[in-house]
């Protein structure tokens, strides 16, 4: 399982992530009938990552949507509701797969900006870390070093990153990811500790 | 009933966000191997946030590598070897190679030019400084000529380049983040979901080594090819030597043709589609058949028809596309 996910990352990142921001728009704009879009999109990559070969897949990010889509479809069948105005949903994001690309060109140094604003907003350490692993390179006993900092938080402090990166691509729609959150049956989570 | 509280959404990316850093510094240990499976497996969206969180990592460092090329043009521009240069000495041997294409990333880049074609066209580009592009169906580059360097972006699809010699001005493709050069030589380069290969049919070409290997560069001679980036994320993808005669058959498509040697009928279903609307519509065990020969990329009936005959098969027009079955 997570040797399929780390065949497909290379793929994900360069076909599917880009667009997650957009699906979600989509799906926002849509009846997500009370299903958490977090949940259907942190599903529908799981999905993608199943797929035996992406190869025929030349539309991704229409893809991708409608992997989200008919994840939805599939709830509801679990769920047995039969909701009336789907049909004129799925026809909106029909719709909404057409709509141009954005342009590749500008997108670029538009996305580093907004990845490096991201980690920005990162404790100072944080952002070190992040710099001399992802930047600079080094390596953990490296960034260890050079920060007096044990080789365990360099994990922690760089698992901080990539989390933050993961919410940039979520559109930052989900709020406070940082405050402790209660789970459904009001225990607050340790998300930190495994 | 599961009874440990269910995570929510934003803590499932956190611990996903862990492990991947974890795996970004350093090999898991065998228990934490198997930590990571037991996690995965309790819940689809954990592993959808994993993918999430490897691909993340995947991204940063290619918008990074943009970027470091950047620096060095930047540097070489204002004219002093810097500090900064030395930082990022990693990545040099494919920046120096690369310095150009960051030009693409900045607005004062000069004006690039694209070119495309449909599905079914195919289209050769004469170059400003002699050099010719042939474009295959459904592909799209931009070209920017630069004083030092001639920079191509393989946006989509397929491209066979014969390069001008010009040593002074190095002719560069990119693709994917991919950076391939040739002095004067004549090869092609293919994206698809799969990733980025080259083929070389005369000189040779060099091209930046597969991520795993780190940032350096190797050479591809004449009559070989090699995939340059690979989505399925083999370490090392096999370089694979080709006589003349395979070559030809790789890039028939030049001359509008497609040719098969013990291909499957439904690889040569997909890449008739290439060419394509119609699709070539065919049961499984049909799809298994093998086809050898040389047909027509732009006409998918005449070969239905011939295999039809050769392979003893019904075929049968529809509204769907051309629908090829056994007969009985």
């Amino acid at each position: 399982m997570k040797d399929d996910a780390r065949r497909r990352a290379a793929w994900l990142a360069d076909a599917i992530l880009p667009h997650e921001p957009w699906v979600r728009r989509q799906l926002r704009r849509g009846n997500t009938l009370g299903y958490e879009i977090d949940d259907i999109v942190q599903e529908a990559y799981a999905r993608l990552i199943m797929l035996d070969s992406v190869a025929h897949i030349t539309n991704p990010r229409a893809y991708f949507l409608q992997v989200a889509r008919s994840l939805i479809l599939q709830y509801l069948r679990r769920a047995r509701v039969v909701p009336i105005d789907l049909a004129s949903d799925i026809d909106a994001i029909d719709e909404a797969a057409n709509e141009p690309l954005p342009d590749r060109q500008v997108q670029g140094q538009q996305e580093l900006d907004r990845l490096m604003n991201a980690i920005s907003t990162l404790p100072p350490r944080c952002q070190e870390v992040y710099r001399l692993r992802k930047i600079e390179g080094l390596s953990q006993r490296q960034v260890a070093e050079r920060l007096m900092i044990s080789e365990s938080n360099v994990e922690k402090h760089l698992g901080r990153g990539v989390e933050r990166i993961m919410l940039l691509y979520s559109n930052d729609q989900r709020s406070h990811s940082n405050d402790p959150k209660m789970s459904p049956d009001g225990h607050a989570c340790k998300a930190h500790k495994r | 009933m599961d009874m440990r509280a269910k995570l929510t959404s934003a803590e499932i990316d956190r611990i996903a966000a862990n492990w991947a850093a974890r795996e970004d510094l350093r090999p898991l240990d065998p228990g934490e191997e198997q930590a990571l499976d037991a996690w995965l497996a309790e819940d689809n969206r954990h592993l959808g946030a994993y993918g999430k969180a490897r691909a993340v990592l995947e991204r940063a460092a290619r918008l990074h590598d943009e970027t470091a090329i950047a620096d060095t043009v930047d540097d070489a521009e204002e004219n002093h070897p810097t500090r900064r240069r030395m930082m990022i000495s990693v990545a040099a041997s494919a920046a120096a190679m690369a310095a150009g294409v960051a030009l693409f990333m900045r607005n004062t880049a000069p004006a690039e030019k694209h070119f495309s074609t449909g599905r079914g066209e195919i289209r050769s580009v004469p170059l400003e400084d002699g050099s010719t592009v042939m474009l295959n169906t459904a592909s799209e580059i931009a070209v920017l000529f630069l004083p030092e360097q001639r920079i191509i972006r393989l946006l989509a699809g397929e491209a066979f380049f014969q390069v001008a010699k010009d040593a002074t001005r190095p002719f560069l493709v990119q693709s994917a983040g991919r950076i391939v050069q040739a002095v004067g030589t004549a090869f092609s380069v293919r994206r698809t979901n799969e990733g980025v290969g080259v083929m070389v049919r005369e000189g040779r070409i060099r091209y930046e080594r597969h991520k795993e290997t780190g940032t350096s560069s190797a050479f591809l001679f004449a009559n070989a090819e090699t995939e340059i980036l690979d989505y399925q994320g083999n370490a090392q993808p096999a370089l694979q030597h080709r006589s003349g005669a395979e070559m030809d058959r790789m890039l028939a498509w030049l001359d509008d043709k497609i040719v098969f040697d013990e291909t499957t009928l439904g690889e040569a279903a997909a890449e008739f589609h290439r060419y394509n609307e119609t699709p070539l519509l065919m049961t499984p065990q049909v799809r298994k058949l093998r086809v050898s020969g040389r047909y027509s990329a732009g006409d998918p009936e005449a070969f239905a028809q011939a295999i039809a005959v050769i392979l003893d098969l019904k075929v049968e027009r529809t509204a769907q596309g051309i629908e090829i079955s056994n007969k009985n």
